[in-house]
């Protein structure tokens, strides 16, 4: 008979592969439209085009290995899964969190790699700076693949073994790993942004080859915002005592602190903007590279309201008395 | 080393007489890129003539052409696989030559020309011709097969006086029936496919009635007599004719290309480089009995190239050089020693450095093969990559000098995956512990001790990031720029330690001295102040663009552990793969082994290609799936369904994860790294050089 904790953790491993698999599909398919288009001017062009459309399926299997590693962790595979506490099921809820949100940067990746496709298509010297391009938003899905990888090593999931989470209520430490998921996770979707900015690098490098270096300065400016919700994540780590497993938080700081996740994860939707701006940008340093700098001005405009948030989701933990 | 080759402008005045020595000898040496006067911005050719290119280069060009064409055909490019290609390609040793005249080579070529153009040609003419009506006599022979079945006379189909008679096939006998009812005298149809849903069809019909038969009738214009079995033996005899002759047609190309072909081919390099050397004379300033050069070469040759000037000319020219004055217009060569060479594509990819720029290709080298190491850490998947490396060498490594560098990389990033995945116990994932319960020795494992290879990671990551900085501040030094050591570089250096001690002393994870923490608050101000200098208000992005920067390094955990959890869900899936034998019964095995037999049939009728290959070892696989459980033997099912997850998975996995080590092992470099203190764009120096395809010069 399974309790609450491994009830969580079954739900922890399908909102990692469920929303991943959202984002890969997505991403997948825009870079499958394109690449349609291209294999019917030119067949030849099949291979290559595989490859482009195979950079947004990453997020899906690191949605699949920790889903894996959260099943086997707390025994749902394997067996074992009657003991785990409720505190472990929520940070698996936590590493579902934020390995399935920050896999929706597919999305992202797709838009990129798509336009990878197009300019390798014209240009077969483009095909190695278009990968470099369309791998850039794959980041988010990375940091939300540490997040849940430090997360699952913190409760013990990675080892199987939960000993202070058996013998403690450690509900508290559950919901801070819920909250680092939302951080990490909501604030993945920067890589919307980063893709439509890349989209923008690629066409520019095709056209002018000396662009690859300035196009790659703007098309990693919309991940500040991902960088904002690994800084907040790491921070609730910190300050709750994960890293030296000296735990610190009560259930209503705990709580609280998942509004410190939302601030950070969903502001880091600000980064479409970004990666709007920076896309104009590159266009228009391409035309007159002197415009670099102003360009620069107007694409971390929008980071601004991003730093509001990190205002707040520390100002949150403050407020809670963890800082 | 650490920056590109110092080069020095070169200017060459050469007597007309000794020009064409001089040319030839420059071009055979590869030492100097040569500018073009009229498009440089040197004062002196206001007083020159422009050079011109020399009679011979029309003539050069127009025979390459021809003679071009002519090794096109008799070298049609022979179709060998993909992977033959690149690991067992055949390798054509070049030609010895001795070095001619001009005069000597065009003569030749005519001669040549004139001897077998047109035979070449017209043969060429005559299989293509050949090839076409083969083509259309393909179509005809599908057309009349599916007429045979109705069994009457081709000649039939025609206009007459009251009637005409039509044939071809529908998809659609009812909806065509229809549409004619009431309008044609006669309507014969067969079935022509096992499901009768297509039909050929004759119709004969009034010649005043107007039919709509658009969209389910399909008209045959044929203009044959006879029954279709007849004819079809005709059009085969015909096939056949065609066929013999080509193979003819083919024997004598073959006979003319064993007999010319070698000429042909030096001939085909002799005016190329001829051509580039009768050319290159336009990009010279002339004065009426000198034609002055000028270009770029590394400083380390000016000795040499002086010595070939003079020794080549016999003293009738004058050589000089100088250091350049503005660097943005000098070409760029990379000087790097031959293991570095390699490597050199990957700084090229994000652009080649500027003249003044360090040249990062030495640092990155290294430190791009340990991160691709660390990242796939498999000691197995790093082998696999080590031995394509080195089978690539002995193969397409051999013939083409792109294939040996990529090679060498793969062979070194290959070793190194080997090496991380000892250090990180990775063999094929968890297989020694999984399938045979040996638990291999490691030092530190990323699925038991995230946390430490996360601290290494952060670790590298601030030493890499640092290591850029120190490139930097070495740049400005050298330009004397010493202010923007001190904002861009030492802030850094004062803030990374005194934010350390705030940091750690704020969380408690360390005390300091009371002291300690004062200098290093005074650090942060200090740090903060110098950013706030040199960015303004922009300064906050500089200090979150470096954490950034900085956190960015996690990604070397995170893969590595994401090649390592695919591995061992591969590994799972691989191991409950065979358990699946107790839920197939009987019928369902019966029901695999017909999808296997019909797969075979289907694939044995596609001959060649992956999609062939693939639909065989399907069929294989359904085949061995089905008997094994209708002879009752688990341990074959075992083997083939859970071999077939493991090899497949295990492919899958090295080569995602291959592509993603190298993406964002490059990303490090490019982003975090070049970030500090490289922007590129430089020119790259392009030698005025001889492109010998198929010769080599004798001695």
């Amino acid at each position: 008979m399974i309790g609450m904790g491994a009830f969580l953790a079954a739900v922890g491993a399908g909102l990692a592969i469920g929303i991943s698999a959202m984002g890969s599909g997505i991403g997948v398919g825009i870079t499958g439209a394109a690449a349609s288009g291209v294999v019917a001017q030119k067949p030849e062009k099949f291979g290559m085009s595989f490859v482009f459309q195979a950079l947004p399926q990453t997020q899906a299997i690191y949605g699949l290995v920790t889903a894996i590693f959260i099943l086997m962790g707390t025994g749902l595979l394997g067996g074992g899964a009657e003991d785990i506490p409720v505190s472990v099921g929520l940070v698996a809820v936590g590493c579902g969190l934020a390995v399935g949100f920050a896999g929706l940067s597919a999305i992202g990746q797709g838009i990129a790699a798509s336009g990878g496709i197009g300019a390798a298509a014209e240009k077969p010297e483009m095909m190695g700076k278009g990968i470099m391009f369309s791998a850039l938003p794959e980041t988010q899905a990375i940091y939300g693949l540490v997040v849940a990888i430090l997360l699952m090593g913190f409760s013990g999931i990675l080892t199987k073994d939960y000993g202070v989470f058996l013998e403690n209520d450690l509900t508290a430490v559950g919901f801070v790993g819920v909250a680092c998921g939302l951080a990490i996770g909501i604030a993945g979707l920067s890589a919307i942004g980063q893709g439509i900015a890349c989209a923008g690098g690629i066409s520019a490098t095709s056209e002018k080859p000396e662009m690859f270096g300035k196009g790659m300065v703007f098309s990693v400016l919309p991940e500040t915002q991902a960088i904002y919700g690994l800084v907040v994540a790491i921070l609730l780590m910190a300050f709750t005592g994960m890293f030296t497993k000296t735990f610190k938080v009560d259930v209503n700081q705990g709580m609280a602190v998942i509004g410190a996740g939302l601030a950070i994860g969903i502001a880091g939707i600000s980064a479409i903007g970004q990666g709007i701006t920076c896309s104009g940008a590159i266009g228009a340093v391409s035309r007159n590279p002197d415009v670099m700098g102003k360009g620069l001005i107007f694409a971390v405009m929008s980071e601004i309201f991003a730093i509001f948030a990190l205002v707040v989701a520390i100002l949150i933990m403050k407020g809670v008395g963890l800082m | 080393m650490f920056y590109p080759a110092r080069m020095k402008e070169v200017s060459i005045v050469v007597h007309d007489d000794w020009v064409d020595e001089l040319v030839k000898n420059l071009h055979e040496s590869e030492m100097v890129e040569i500018t073009d006067m009229y498009k440089s911005e040197k004062d002196v050719k206001e007083i020159l003539m422009p050079g011109e290119a020399k009679s011979e280069a029309g003539e050069c060009a127009a025979l390459g052409l021809r003679i071009g064409r002519i090794t096109g055909i008799l070298n049609e490019e022979k179709h060998e696989g993909f992977l033959k290609k690149l690991f067992f390609p055949v390798k054509t040793e070049k030609y010895r030559v001795k070095v001619r005249g001009v005069k000597e080579i065009i003569d030749d070529a005519k001669k040549v020309l004139e001897d077998i153009e047109t035979k070449v040609l017209n043969a060429n003419e005559a299989l293509e011709k050949n090839k076409e009506k083969i083509d259309e006599l393909i179509v005809t022979e599908q057309q009349v097969s599916l007429l045979e079945s109705l069994d009457f006379d081709l000649d039939f189909i025609a206009e007459s006086e009251y009637v005409t008679v039509k044939a071809g096939v529908t998809e659609d006998i009812v909806e065509l029936k229809n549409r004619l009812k009431g309008k044609c005298a006669a309507l014969f149809s067969a079935s022509v496919n096992e499901k009768n849903e297509k039909h050929a069809v004759l119709i004969v019909f009034y010649k005043d009635e107007e039919i709509d038969s658009r969209k389910v009738f399909t008209e045959f214009d044929l203009k044959l007599k006879g029954r279709p079995g007849k004819v079809l033996g005709e059009i085969k005899k015909e096939k056949e004719k065609l066929k013999e002759e080509n193979r003819g047609i083919i024997s004598l190309l073959k006979e003319l290309n064993n007999n010319y072909g070698e000429e042909l081919l030096i001939l085909d390099d002799e005016l190329d480089i001829e051509r580039n050397r009768k050319e290159v004379t336009a990009r010279f300033g002339k004065t009426e009995s000198t034609s002055v050069i000028i270009g770029w070469t590394p400083a380390k040759n000016e000795k040499g190239l002086t010595m070939l000037v003079e020794g080549v000319t016999n003293g009738y020219a004058y050589c000089s050089f100088a250091w350049p004055k503005k660097p943005e217009k000098v070409p760029v060569y990379m000087d790097n020693p031959r293991w570095v060479k390699p490597f050199e594509a990957l700084t090229e990819m994000f652009a080649p450095p500027k003249y003044d720029e360090v040249d990062p290709t030495m640092i990155i080298a290294p430190i791009f093969v340990l991160f691709f190491g660390f990242m796939l850490g498999d000691a197995v998947y790093g082998a696999i990559i080590l031995m394509m490396g080195l089978l690539l060498l002995r193969g397409a490594g051999r013939i083409s000098p792109e294939m040996k560098n990529s090679s060498i990389l793969l062979s070194a990033v290959g070793a190194s995956t080997i090496f991380f995945g000892i250090l990180q116990g990775g063999y094929l994932g968890d297989v020694p512990a999984r399938f045979f319960g040996v638990e291999p020795e490691c030092l530190v494992s990323g699925l038991k001790d995230p946390i430490t290879i996360l601290m290494i990671a952060l670790i590298i990551g601030l030493m890499h990031i640092n290591l850029g900085l120190v490139l930097a501040a070495h740049q400005n030094y050298i330009k004397k720029d010493y202010s923007s050591i001190i904002q861009d570089q030492v802030s850094w250096w004062v803030l990374q330690p005194s934010f350390a001690v705030i940091i750690l002393h704020f969380l408690g994870w360390c005390s300091f001295p009371l002291t300690v923490v004062y200098f290093a608050g005074m650090g942060l101000l200090f740090g903060l102040a110098l950013l706030i200098m040199r960015k303004k208000g922009l300064f906050f992005f500089d200090f979150t663009g470096f954490i950034g920067n900085w956190l960015s390094y996690a990604r070397l955990l995170a893969l590595g552990l994401a090649t390592a959890g695919i591995a061992m869900t591969v590994n799972i899936i691989a191991q409950m793969g065979p358990k699946l034998y107790s839920r197939i019964n009987l019928p369902l095995s019966l029901i695999i082994i017909i999808i296997g037999a019909l797969l075979g049939v289907y694939g044995l009728k596609k001959k060649k290609g992956i999609k062939s290959l693939v639909i065989k070892a399907a069929c294989v696989f359904l085949l061995t799936v089905g008997l094994s459980v209708v002879i009752k033997m688990p341990v074959l099912f075992a083997l083939i369904v859970g071999g077939t997850i493991f090899i497949v998975g295990h492919t899958f996995n090295l080569g995602i994860q291959a592509l993603g080590s190298f993406v964002h092992s490059l990303r490090l470099q490019y982003v975090e790294f070049f970030g500090q203190f490289y922007s590129g764009g430089g020119k790259k120096f392009k030698p005025f050089k001889t492109d010998r395809k198929y010769t080599m010069v004798e001695g």
